[in-house]
């Protein structure tokens, strides 16, 4: 076996390996209750890593069979990682109504912006590799990933903008499919312009890459799950307590006036 | 190939970004050191009177067209520099009251609480009112920030300028 292949082998291995662990830590912490869908993704992550690696090294799959239930696998997966990127902003906004309209308003109409975009940019860079079947899968794959990025980006500047604070385990998911996001992305375009018929070197770095960052991305989860949440910080002394009393008082007079 | 380049150098750049964005937010909130030092002077009245439509009123009928696009071009300038003052005060009040949020103290927390809500809402006023000022700037003989502005957002204004009532009147507007 060629060493990529077997780094490419080992990784994806360890990456189905490490998101059912992540699922069963997620599980015996209760975070189905909190994070249903992050949870539920974690779990389709490592079936259809079990199903893909055995239709893989199953004789009686065929190579067609195979490309077919990992297109699928592809196509769920990206529709998961939106749930997840709106479940994320969801438990953003949960700790601030204030901005459970207008947040929600935006997310969508970034959500409109990013398709947009990427109709825009698949017209005018149409899949190019030697295989059209698999290019075009990556052309699609590159414009899911351009949205996922885009949206994790905006959650970002969004509680960036008006200072809102994460919760430990929020952050971490964030974090992790942001990481992704963009590996994914740059190995997808890459794929949906250059994708051989055969297999080749480029292939099977780029697959590699991916299971790589999976592991990663299991990684980073499973140690902010098992993270404790970040204690709050207490304002500083020097600030009198009366003032923020002063301070609403004065808004809620306006806000209402 | 071109644009599977581009992609994969923006990728990096959104990579390095996300991870830089994510390391500056999750650092907070932390109560700034003395908040009161850091708030800017707003000054409402000033503030009123640049938006005040009655005022721009009068200063069309007395001006020249192009004297008068001129003069209150810079007063909606100034309007937006007050307005961004106003946002800046929010977040820092924002970050006060974040970290107050869970203070063991329930009158502290609870006012805390109210803070952050109104706090947030003066900041999403000021992301609204800014692109309409310079809308306003762009036509300023249409009256825009007098009628609009002033007439639909007088009550946003006030909250905006709100943030500056309470704090001490020092610092730069």
């Amino acid at each position: 076996m060629h060493f990529l292949e077997l780094v490419w082998h080992t990784l994806w291995f360890l990456a189905v390996g490490l998101h059912g662990l992540l699922t069963f830590v997620a599980m015996r912490r209760g975070f189905q209750r909190l994070f249903p869908v992050f949870v539920c993704y974690t779990t389709w992550i490592t079936l259809e890593g079990i199903i893909l690696i055995y239709m893989y090294y199953a004789p009686s799959v065929s190579g067609n069979e195979y490309a077919v239930a990992s297109i699928t696998t592809l196509a769920i997966c990206a529709a998961a990682r939106f749930a997840v990127v709106y479940e994320i902003f969801k438990h953003l906004l949960d700790r601030y109504p204030a901005l459970s309209g207008s947040g929600t308003f935006l997310f969508r109409l970034v959500t409109v912006a990013l398709l947009g975009a990427v109709i825009v940019l698949a017209k005018f860079s149409p899949p190019a590799g030697s295989d059209p079947l698999m290019a075009t899968v990556f052309a699609l794959q590159t414009a899911v990933n351009i949205v996922l990025v885009g949206l994790l980006l905006f959650v970002f500047v969004f509680s960036g903008f008006f200072r809102l604070s994460w919760r430990s385990h929020v952050f971490g998911i964030a974090l992790g499919l942001g990481i992704f996001g963009t590996v994914s992305l740059s190995t997808s375009a890459i794929r949906a312009q250059l994708q051989p018929i055969v297999p080749n070197q480029m292939t099977k770095l780029t697959e590699a890459i991916n299971q790589g960052t999976y592991v990663v991305c299991a990684l980073i989860w499973l140690v902010y799950l098992l993270a404790t949440e970040r204690p709050p910080q207490s304002p500083k002394p020097r600030l009198p307590k009366h003032d923020l009393g002063a301070w609403n008082q004065e808004l809620q007079r306006f806000l209402h006036r | 190939m071109n644009i599977a380049i581009t992609l994969v150098v923006l990728s990096a750049i959104v990579l390095i970004l996300l991870i830089r964005l994510a390391a500056r937010q999750y650092g907070s909130p932390k109560a700034p050191d003395d908040p009161a030092e850091q708030i800017r002077f707003v000054d409402i009245e000033a503030f009123r009177n640049l938006i005040d439509p009655a005022e721009a009123k009068y200063l069309r009928t007395q001006l020249p067209g192009q004297e008068f696009r001129k003069i209150q071009r810079k007063r909606l300038h100034a309007a937006v520099e007050y307005v961004r003052c106003v946002g800046q005060n929010a977040a820092l009040l924002l970050k006060v009251a974040e970290a107050a949020r869970h203070s063991s103290e329930p009158a502290t927390a609870q006012a805390a609480e109210k803070l952050v809500d109104n706090a947030i809402r003066v900041r999403l006023y000021a992301l609204e009112l800014i692109p309409r000022l310079y809308v306003a700037m762009l036509l300023p003989t249409h009256g825009l920030p007098t009628t609009r502005v002033a007439d639909g957002y007088e009550q946003m204004t006030r909250q905006i300028i709100l943030l500056g009532v309470k704090v001490p009147l020092r610092g730069n507007a």
